[in-house]
């Protein structure tokens, strides 16, 4: 009896006690104003400058006030981390806040002391576990090169890799931490809206690498490139114990705000809170510049990596090889029936080789598929077989080839939007001035020093066209002293030349509003249609001048506007055209274009001849001087632009 | 006008999102408690939507794509089966050329030191018409892989998980 009421007063102390510190251990924080602390601020999302958290599952705050109120989420976690245990079973001790908020309180613990005023601190089997399977030793970023061929991945794509103390130099079994949106709708309208809107929730995984080389090196044809990220072990502890925290919530997903590329600078910010990433990116966050912006702060503690993309390793041993051997390496693919007897007449390497570059080449035809052992793909999959079993009995190696990318590494690349002025002169006569501001991000004049090599994409792209004339003088006319030339909200050019193995389609679109310039000088605000065109193509690379791409398109262009009768005009046309690199800060490009409108107005001739030419002088990686000329069947025109690219 | 630009709008939006959207992939999250291998319906999924990098079907560009989910407990070769059924056309060729990033990566999988790994190169050349049959799954590929390695004296030592 006397016992029981020992052991009753112990407990009541305790518990007097446990609240005593939780008052105590409160006070404190708010005397040391902690939830204005920034580490605070990023372990719980807020954004930049605001009280609000980017994060949006209720079970990622302790508070029902957390979302918005820093403060009361840090009490609410002072509560919790003191609240004792509710049993020893895993499920218990992996569901306590200490095991599921691991950042949190290696935070509160350091500023407060938490551990010492009765916070429980058991084992965590599930985090263990976690941490044990990613082995960290370091992070890398990945950027993975543009794809023009899908609408989301024009900008390229980054990723954060954990490589593995027990695997070192084996980047294909570290595992990536990967933001992805899981969307809820199949309908690509609603698919659309709600990715740019923040309709779909964005989580955190992890998944490995070799899923990655398959999925963007493989099947998309896309370069890695690889930055090992200078990290101490304290940060790179509290990144992970932070990931691990994230698994309670859900993000938003808005693919140009708030996408992959951003949430991995706030992982990094959290690495490292001295670090100010995200500032950089109140608007958008293209992946290419959120590059820059780490690599500007973080150094690297290796060398960068490039890692080829299947395709051009493909082509890499295309070229090493004789026309015989190319033909001899497409035989073993192509016939029918296997035949490796041509074989003999090759020395080991040779044969090696010709049989790498069949392999390559068989990969890229029957598709990147994972082995399924189905009716149609066992012929694919006896011929990789043989194969593979051919090159075993070679016995030699191939010659030594190093695959060098087409282009400098990514964060060479001018910045990423374009501000430029221009003057000009009509064929009759008229100077005329420009304005124009371009969102993002490359164009086929642009110095294309990082960039997919005669790729072109605009989002938007605006030019404003002056006529200072219209102030004064006879012909005063101000209220179309300023017109719209050209908005293109949408503009995509993808010449992907003929590369020896295969040849796929070169292709363009684009959508906005122009000027009508093929209706003599029309030059008012009445000029302006909407206009779509798009167009596809074929396209060979050269070395006649020293490396160009030679094209020839077949489009169709829509218009509509008020200038036309009736209000639109449509007709088809066929292009063909160059673009070169003269020298690395000299570009060139000119189109010669055929129009034959059908349907609609066709006052402008049922023949309707185009030339355009452009030559762009990079004289700094931001700085370019482009003249740039044109010429309809009844007018024509040149002018002289300055663009910085900021 | 201003109707014929939204009617343009919709439609090119549209255009590029029916191409974003032909397969969506992935319908939950994870949990980052599990590593995502993806199970068999998962890895076909994402890649027979796939055909030679012309249309992919990577949503947004952030997408990885799986959401099967393996948790590390459940057998304790996991690892190295998803491995193999993910890889398994760039292991052949590597085995065959007794040689190569895959090879390397699967003697790391194995458990094998480091001085141990040159020996499994030899194992999976000289065994390569025994490990890889034709019609042969990838899971039976690695078993007999292991089999192969197993008879093997240095590898038997120096192998952890064959």
């Amino acid at each position: 009896m006397i016992a029981l009421l020992a052991i009753a007063a112990i407990l009541a102390t305790d518990n007097t006690s446990a609240v005593a510190d939780k008052h105590a251990l409160i006070a404190r924080s708010r005397e040391l104003r902690l939830s204005d602390h920034r580490e605070w601020r990023l372990l719980l999302h807020t954004e930049p400058g605001g009280d609000e958290s980017d994060a949006d599952s209720p079970a990622f705050f302790f508070s029902p006030e957390g979302k918005h109120d820093p403060q009361a989420e840090l009490e609410a976690n002072i509560a919790a981390f003191l609240e004792p245990l509710e049993g020893t079973s895993e499920e218990a001790l992996d569901a306590s806040a200490f095991c599921t908020f691991p950042a949190r309180f290696a935070f509160l613990d350091g500023q407060l002391g938490i551990s010492a005023h009765g916070a429980p601190t058991p084992s965590c089997p599930a985090y263990s576990k976690w941490r044990a399977t990613l082995a960290p030793a370091g992070v890398t970023m990945i950027f993975a090169s543009a794809f023009l061929n899908a609408p989301a991945s024009m900008f390229g794509h980054t990723m954060l890799r954990v490589d593995r103390r027990d695997a070192q130099g084996q980047a294909l079994l570290a595992n990536i931490l990967n933001f992805a949106a899981y969307p809820t709708t199949t309908n690509p309208f609603g698919y659309t809206l709600l990715g740019l809107t923040g309709g779909f929730p964005g989580r955190f995984s992890a998944l490995p690498y070799y899923v990655k080389v398959q999925e963007y090196s493989n099947m998309e044809s896309r370069d890695l490139w690889e930055y090992p990220l200078a990290l101490t072990d304290d940060e790179l502890a509290r990144l992970l114990a932070h990931v691990w925290e994230l698994d309670q919530t859900h993000f938003d997903y808005y693919f140009l705000s708030e996408n992959c590329s951003y949430h991995l600078l706030s992982l990094l910010e959290v690495a490292r809170p001295s670090l100010h990433l995200r500032e950089d990116f109140p608007v958008h966050a293209i992946p290419t510049d959120t590059l820059k912006t780490t690599l500007a702060s973080l150094s690297l503690r290796g060398p960068r990596l490039y890692r080829a993309s299947h395709t051009r390793t493909m082509n890499a041993r295309y070229q090493l090889m004789t026309g015989d051997e190319v033909r001899l390496a497409r035989r073993l693919v192509e016939s029918a029936e296997w035949d490796p007897g041509p074989l003999k007449d090759l020395a080991p390497e040779r044969r090696a080789l010709v049989l790498d570059a069949a392999a390559d080449y068989h990969k890229f035809d029957i598709g990147f598929t994972p082995n399924q052992d189905t009716e149609a793909a066992r012929p694919g999959r006896k011929r990789e077989l043989q194969l593979a079993r051919e090159r075993g009995k070679t016995g030699a190696d191939p010659p030594a080839f190093v695959v060098e990318p087409p282009t400098a590494e990514p964060e060479a690349e001018h910045e990423s939007m374009r501000f430029g002025v221009a003057s000009g002169v009509t064929s009759r006569g008229r100077i005329f001035g420009e304005i124009a501001w371009r969102g993002s991000l490359h164009d086929l004049l642009d110095r294309p020093t990082g960039f997919v090599p005669y790729s072109h994409i605009e989002l938007p792209n605006i030019v404003l066209r002056l006529r200072p004339d219209r102030y004064s003088g006879e012909g005063r006319d101000a209220e179309h002293g300023v017109v719209l030339d050209r908005a293109a909200l949408v503009s995509i050019t993808s010449l992907t030349p003929h590369s020896g193995w295969v040849s796929l389609p070169s292709w363009r679109v684009s959508f906005g509003a122009e000027r009508l310039r093929d209706l003599g000088n029309c030059d008012d605000w009445s000029c302006t249609a909407a206009m779509l065109n798009g167009g596809i193509g074929y396209t060979f690379a050269s070395r006649f001048l020293g490396g160009e791409v030679w094209y020839g398109f077949f489009d169709l262009n829509v218009w509509g506007g008020p200038k036309l009768h009736p209000n639109y005009r449509i007709g088809p046309d066929v292009a063909l055209g160059s673009a070169m690199t003269v020298t690395s800060f000299w570009q060139s490009h000119i189109e010669g274009k055929l129009r034959f409108d059908v349907l609609g107005d066709t006052r402008a001739g049922r023949w309707v001849p185009i030339v355009e030419v452009g030559q762009n002088f990079s004289l700094s990686p931001n700085v370019a001087l482009r003249i740039r000329g044109s010429l309809w069947r009844d007018s024509a025109e040149s002018a002289l632009a300055l663009f910085v690219y900021y | 006008m201003r109707k014929l630009l939204g009617v343009l709008a919709v439609s090119v939006i549209g255009l590029a999102a029916s191409v974003a959207s032909a397969a969506p992939y992935g319908t939950a999250g994870c949990g980052l408690g599990s590593i995502v291998f993806g199970d068999d319906a998962g890895i076909v999924q994402i890649f027979a939507a796939t055909t030679n990098g012309t249309f992919a079907t990577q949503t947004f560009g952030i997408t990885s794509g799986t959401s099967n989910c393996v948790d590390m407990g459940r057998s304790a070769s996991i690892d190295q089966e998803a491995f193999v059924k993910m890889n398994y056309a760039s292991l052949m060729r590597d085995a065959a050329a007794g040689k190569g990033e895959y090879l390397s990566a699967m003697a790391t999988l194995l458990g094998c030191e480091q001085p141990a790994h040159e020996s499994l190169f030899q194992v999976a050349q000289s065994k390569h018409e025994v490990i890889f049959t034709e019609n042969a799954e990838p899971v039976a590929a690695l078993d007999s892989m292991k089999a192969e390695a197993r008879a093997n004296d240095t590898l038997k030592n120096s192998c952890t998980r064959l």
